[in-house]
């Protein structure tokens, strides 16, 4: 049975797909000029237990402060992971950015504003660590390869093709890590992490319009990073 | 319609969020424009890679690790806290850090070679109390590589303050760091954490370490193990309540 959810406040849609949640952005390309409707899937939106769990957790309920960071901890790792594209160093920032959570909980005002909260909280500890990283030449050694396998969209039924999926990614992460931060920060809350315009607009704290012509530039920019691979 | 305009259209058009009407203009444009065509479909296939990106699934050790670390602060606040009560200490915890972080960055930040005193190489030996500054030394005032194992003693923290609770506040030892990389600093970390040693960051370069004195053999070898450090000073270290000898460390990095 379908069922579509809408939450006022910051949330995300999901997916089920083959026993796992899987994030998918609020608006699909494929579905060119509909309303975000995903036809035949489970539809499911566990990030409205946030501002219960949220509650609970003021409560001093550490089970609640779990389950916050299993609704959440995959897409802060993969925000982590666009910013400092190191594993070691996403796993600690996601750390970091649950850590604060965990000690600032008391500095969220309204329970169901945490998701655009906890947004705001790890854009800052993102750039942060940007910051420090880029200081002491962190990603001074990192560049695109060579173009000589072009970018696939493959589904990865075989090892050839896991192959290349997998080699896509990489080439588009990097190129995304390329980027300037407000070019790359936009990107990933946008194509990556599905947020909305509004979404991106409070998390930014910038207006509509501005988010609107900063992500075209910005995808611009990535176009024309990938253009050699394309 | 010009090909700036279509340009920045793309996301607009992707998306489908304009008008029926200014579809039709982009589209016309494409059709006329090769330049802009070609750069519309590079932009399409671009959004297409980015939505097929799939998603890294965090290590499983994110949620127990995030326990850790609140676990581990938790306890070394816990620690200074009884330790703060055990000796009737009187400042807030956090003012007492902050006053003991600015002290030791002044101190670090005042480079004045020649201050140093000449090491007495005999430990126990009784010293002479001078009247400086107790963060007046800097480590720079010693030269080369001196063999960890001469632990030099000077004025520093020689002279006992008339409270005892002041003593926490005054490194007995105070180790520089020279030239360390991050895989150093995270093995004496891990060092660090496996002797139980209680460590408080006070900044990313500077760290202050308690620990008995018993253990100062292993604290020691720690550091000439790890090649890295280039002054080192001993204080007398603490007595605490329980007639347990702690010392406590400052170690910057350079």
């Amino acid at each position: 049975m379908s069922q579509l959810l809408q939450d006022n406040h910051f949330s995300f849609t999901l997916q089920k797909a083959g026993g796992e949640l899987s994030a998918l952005p609020a608006v699909n390309n494929k579905q060119k000029g509909t309303s975000p409707v995903f036809e035949g899937a489970l539809i499911i939106m566990p990030y409205q237990e946030a501002p219960e769990l949220v509650r609970a957790f003021r409560r001093g309920d550490q089970q609640a402060f779990n389950r916050l960071v299993a609704l959440y901890q995959k897409k802060m790792y993969n925000l982590a992971l666009g910013y400092v594209k190191q594993e070691d160093e996403a796993r600690d920032l996601t750390q970091d950015i649950f850590i604060t959570v965990f000690r600032q909980i008391d500095k969220l005002k309204e329970d169901e504003k945490f998701g655009a909260w906890l947004y705001q909280l790890a854009i800052n500890h993102c750039r942060n660590r940007y910051q420090h990283l880029r200081r002491r030449n962190f990603f001074s050694s990192q560049s695109l390869d060579d173009p000589d396998i072009p970018l696939h969209l493959t589904s990865g039924e075989t090892p050839e093709k896991e192959y290349e999926q997998k080699n896509t990614a990489r080439q588009v992460r990097k190129a995304i890590a390329s980027l300037n931060p407000a070019e790359k920060e936009i990107i990933l809350l946008r194509d990556l992490q599905g947020l909305t315009y509004e979404e991106i607009s409070e998390v930014l704290n910038l207006p509509l319009g501005t988010v609107k012509s900063k992500l075209n530039r910005a995808r611009l920019a990535l176009k024309n990073r990938l253009k050699k691979y394309l | 319609m010009r090909c700036k305009e279509a340009t920045e259209m793309f996301s607009d058009y992707e998306e489908n969020t304009i008008s029926s009407s200014r579809a039709r203009e982009f589209g016309e444009h494409l059709r006329q424009c090769e330049a802009c065509s070609t750069g519309w479909r590079e932009f399409s296939q671009t959004i297409a890679l980015l939505r097929e990106l799939p998603e890294e699934n965090p290590p499983a050790d994110l949620l127990p690790g995030i326990h850790a670390r609140l676990t581990e602060e938790e306890s070394h606040g816990r620690w200074f806290k009884r330790l703060a009560v055990a000796m009737n200490f009187s400042l807030p915890l956090p003012a007492a850090v902050g006053i003991f972080a600015l002290a030791m960055l002044a101190a670090f930040l005042y480079e004045q070679p020649g201050r140093m005193q000449q090491p007495q190489q005999t430990a126990g030996r009784q010293h002479q109390a001078t009247s400086k500054p107790m963060f007046a030394l800097s480590h720079d005032g010693i030269a080369g590589n001196r063999p960890l194992e001469q632990i030099t003693r000077t004025a520093l923290a020689t002279q006992p303050p008339p409270d005892i609770h002041h003593r926490l506040l005054s490194p007995d030892i105070h180790v520089l760091v020279k030239n360390s990389d991050r895989e150093t600093r995270m093995e004496l970390c891990r060092e660090i954490i496996r002797a139980s040693w209680h460590v408080h960051r006070l900044s990313n370069d500077l760290f202050l370490i308690h620990l008995p004195r018993e253990d100062l053999s292993g604290f020691r070898r720690l550091f000439k193990a790890g090649a890295v450090a280039q002054g080192y000073i001993e204080g007398p270290g603490t007595t605490m309540n329980n007639h347990e000898r702690m010392l406590t460390a400052a170690i910057r990095f350079d």
